[in-house]
């Protein structure tokens, strides 16, 4: 125990206070009580004036205690003894009371509590970004570069005929109206979600070379949705990125063909009957860039902020494969499909398929809002081949039909303006005969005349603008169900025209029909009307074929096989019978 | 969705496609209030929507303080006027599974099924039997069969009191982010069916009095319902598949909840071609 002693030839004295001790001259020592403080400036004016000298054993005893009791104490941080005891002791002559003795616990104490300082560690925790953090963060970035000078005023508030070229933006549809006819209406998303979706769309336009935009929809899936956008590119900006698919499809019928090749090469054990008669069906190409099914591309992203990405082109193939599949879609694109019948190729694919289903059987407008363009040149209809023309243009004479007819439930008002899908998945025939003989065509017509029995039916659709009523109508239900939107007010309704075929398609047509628009919020699946039936596998190859070497028989049943069985012992037995009945006929002869 | 709230509320379903236009809000408002008062309910639910052909049907049920038992279902085709839905029985649910199509939207059609009985020796000259079933007698119960295969509740948020009465929990509290990002957090409001059967050892960890339902964890098929999170974690969204058209919100952290029923009435049975 280390104990301050008074070194003799040294008086302590504490400054100033010393009188009030009677009959001593040094103030007894407890070793909580520093009595360093006075002694200190001494020793440094000594220090100063000679410089440094060797410290005798009670100094340096002296600085061994100081150093000592300056040392960190480890639970209390930042804080040591030194500083606490000069503290403490300072408030106690402060106060100069007589209880000081029996609150000096208490006053420690307090001091401890009070002085608790917290050095907050170097390492800081960074609990990371929540998911509502990243998604408001990336929407925030997109509403901060939209978000303009508040004093500039575009152009089209003032509907000024020159129309500024560069502005890209007015391309952007005018979502916000229509959030509000679709709210009227009771159907739709809210009204947040059509605002930022169309800042989204701003990016679009930035980015592609885009002529017309519109909002198709919202597709829900069972991990994420998908927005979807509809766009028209400019003449002659289409590229092609069916290289891609083409590359693919190639591989696969090489494998298949490769598989079929197996019972060529090992012939051993297999005879030469056994070649599969299985021919793949003949690949039937997409429509030219730009037109049909392809004519219009679509982007997507999951949430508005959120990049978008390009959905590939369609093909054929795809559509007839997702006629046959009912499946919901998971909100990744990437992801595989398995199903049955195989379905080539991805979610993104298959979303695709049903956007462009969807599309081709709900976009609607009122009738006499498009018509088909006279001016069009003999060839070109011929060309357009059995299904009549395939580009309507706008009627600028249309003057609109009053609400009552918008909202009538037979449907007759309203038709559609997209070509539907063929069986074969494209809008416009396409003969498989046709394209290996190479034939160009406009001689499509004259080969139809023709119809030979190997070539296929072509293959007609309605025609464009038919009226809705026309559908086909699921079990009993129509096919299209058109409506008024508002009861309470009914002067001031929209007419809403509704989709039974595909749940979840809406319309809306306003302003006696010159503005409208339709929209698609669902699941992207059909209304099959019962249940579904999926695919059921092909018949199994017959090994051998029948034939005069070798023919297939059943095997026999039990009862066969005993029937059989009893039928020979009998044989036996009569042989044998037959014979002791002879040897006994002989031995009744002997005797 | 509770009515007292529902302008706000319905905003949280809404990313699912589920709105209601201002004067269906504004009409809604008033005649719930009314109906709460004429029915002496505690509480009056705005379930939902069922579409039909010519009009759709707006349904609200009222419940006293006892919130399992004696919930009664009224309808309305224009938000002011309501009826009230005859309890649905268990014949009458048989017989509205035969009833197929959309809804048409008056409720005093009837639906014809013909059913052709064969006698027992295979002979195919049968009577033909027709079964007229009236669609209030659908509506209600295909509305009783929602209920009972996909209403849920976050778990803790009902309370089964020692005499078997089942009360709102005042301290609910919400559930956490990451609880509402599990399945096993979400309860269906109805009898236990897989309660019953699980060995002792599992029900030894439940608590009696908030773990008295089933949870979504066993439901058949795995995969039926689709929970995702919108506004980053603000908002849970769950959506059955087997009811499409049925929405579940929670606000993770705090008390608020409901769930909305917006479709044509149709159960999806080919759900497990879908998944």
């Amino acid at each position: 125990m280390f104990v301050l002693q008074p070194s003799p030839g040294r008086i302590y004295e504490m400054k100033g206070e010393s009188r009030k001790v009677k009959g001593r001259s040094t103030v007894p020592h407890d070793e909580t009580v520093s009595e360093e403080p006075p002694s200190s400036p001494q020793r440094y004016e000594e220090e100063e004036g000679e410089g440094f000298r060797e410290l005798s054993p009670g100094e340096q005893r002296c600085v061994n205690a100081k150093l000592f009791l300056m040392r960190e104490g480890s639970e209390i941080d930042g804080q040591n003894l030194y500083n606490h005891l000069s503290a403490l002791l300072t408030k106690v002559l402060t106060e100069k009371s007589e209880e000081s003795l029996s609150r000096l616990e208490d006053a420690s104490k307090t001091f401890k509590r009070e002085k608790f300082t917290y050095k907050e560690p170097f390492i800081r925790d960074n609990p990371g970004k929540t998911p509502s953090e990243v998604l408001a963060h990336s929407q925030w970035q997109m509403m901060k570069t939209a978000c303009g000078d508040p004093k500039f005023i575009p152009n089209e508030c003032f509907d000024l005929p020159d129309e500024d070229e560069e502005d890209v933006y007015r391309l952007i549809p005018n979502l916000v109206k229509q959030a509000q006819f679709f709210e009227q209406a009771g159907v739709g998303l809210p009204r947040e979600e059509f605002i930022r979706v169309s800042i989204a769309m701003r990016e679009l336009v930035e980015s592609w070379p885009i002529e017309s935009l519109r909002f198709w929809g919202k597709i829900l899936g069972t991990r994420k949705n998908y927005y979807v956008v509809e766009a028209e590119f400019k003449d002659g900006e289409y590229e092609s990125d069916l290289s891609d698919d083409e590359g693919e499809d190639d591989k696969s019928s090489n494998d298949k063909i490769e598989d079929s090749m197996i019972f060529d090469d090992d012939s051993t054990t297999v005879t030469d009957d056994i070649k599969p008669f299985y021919k793949p069906p003949p690949r039937i190409p997409c429509e030219s860039m730009g037109t049909g099914l392809n004519k219009h591309v679509y982007f997507v992203c999951n949430e508005p902020g959120l990049p978008w990405t390009r959905l590939p082109h369609v093909s054929p193939a795809q559509i007839v494969a997702a006629r046959k599949i009912r499946r919901f879609l998971t909100g990744d694109l990437n992801e595989h499909i398995v199903s049955h019948p195989p379905f080539p190729g991805l979610e993104k694919n298959y979303l695709r398929a049903q956007v462009a289903r969807i599309s081709a059987a709900t976009t609607v407008s009122p009738i006499g809002y498009f018509r088909f363009d006279d001016n069009e040149e003999e060839e070109d209809t011929e060309e357009s081949g059995s299904n009549g023309r395939n580009t309507c243009i706008i009627d600028q004479e249309f003057e609109g039909m009053p609400l009552r007819d918008l909202c009538d439930p037979t449907g007759q008002t309203w038709c559609h303006h997209m070509q539907s899908v063929l069986p074969q998945g494209r809008n416009t025939w396409f003969n498989p005969m046709e394209g290996k003989s190479g034939e160009a065509g406009d001689e499509d017509s004259e080969e139809e005349e023709r119809n030979e029995p190997d070539e296929p039916e072509p293959e007609v659709g309605p025609p464009l603008l038919t009226p809705v009523s026309e559908d086909q109508p699921i079990l009993e239900s129509p096919a299209w169900i058109p409506r008024i939107s508002s009861r309470l007010v009914p002067e001031f309704a929209v007419a809403i025209l509704q989709s039974n075929t595909w749940p979840g398609s809406w319309s809306f047509g306003a302003d006696r029909g010159r503005y409208f628009t339709s929209l698609y919020i669902g699941w992207g699946q059909k209304n099959l009307g019962g249940a579904f039936e999926p695919e059921i596998p092909p018949d199994v190859m017959e090994e051998f074929p029948s034939g005069p070497e070798i023919t297939e028989g059943d095997d026999p049943s039990p009862e066969e096989e005993s029937a059989f069985k009893a039928a020979l012992a009998d044989k036996e037995f009569d042989a044998e019978f037959g014979e002791d009945q002879a040897e006994e006929e002989t031995s009744d002869v002997d005797d | 969705m509770d009515s007292e709230g529902l302008h706000l509320n319905i905003d949280y379903v809404g990313s699912s496609g589920i709105i209601l236009s201002p004067e269906q809000k504004a009409a809604l408002q008033t005649s719930l209030v009314i109906l709460k008062n004429s029915g002496k309910f505690h509480r009056v639910y705005f379930w939902g929507k069922i579409l039909g052909v010519k009009d759709d049907y707006f349904i609200a049920q009222g419940v006293g303080r006892d919130e399992m038992e004696n919930r009664k279902t009224f309808y309305s085709k224009d938000c002011v006027h309501w009826g009230l839905l005859p309890p649905a029985t268990k014949a009458m649910k048989e017989q509205s599974k035969l009833a197929k199509g959309r809804f048409t939207g008056d409720p005093s059609y009837e639906f014809e099924h013909t059913e052709q009985k064969k006698t027992e020796d295979g002979e195919e000259a049968g009577e033909e039997e027709t079964i007229t079933i009236k669609e209030e007698d659908r509506l209600s119960s295909v509305i009783a069969e929602i209920d009972e295969d996909v209403k849920i509740v976050p778990r803790s948020a009902f309370i089964k009191t020692p005499d078997g009465k089942v009360n709102g929990n005042r301290s609910f509290e919400g559930l956490s982010v990451s609880e509402s990002a599990k399945l096993c957090s979400y309860m269906h409001f109805r009898d236990p069916i897989n309660l019953e059967e699980k060995s002792l050892l599992q029900k030894a960890n439940l608590d009696k009095a908030i773990d008295f339902m089933d949870t979504l964890e066993e439901d058949i098929p795995k995969g039926s319902w689709s929970l995702q999170f919108e506004r980053g974690s603000g908002l849970v969204t769950l959506r059955s598949l087997l009811w499409l058209g049925y929405v579940f919100y929670h606000v993770p952290g705090s008390r608020l909840y409901g769930s909305c029923y917006v479709g044509n009435g149709e159960k999806n049975l080919d759900l497990p071609f879908m998944l």
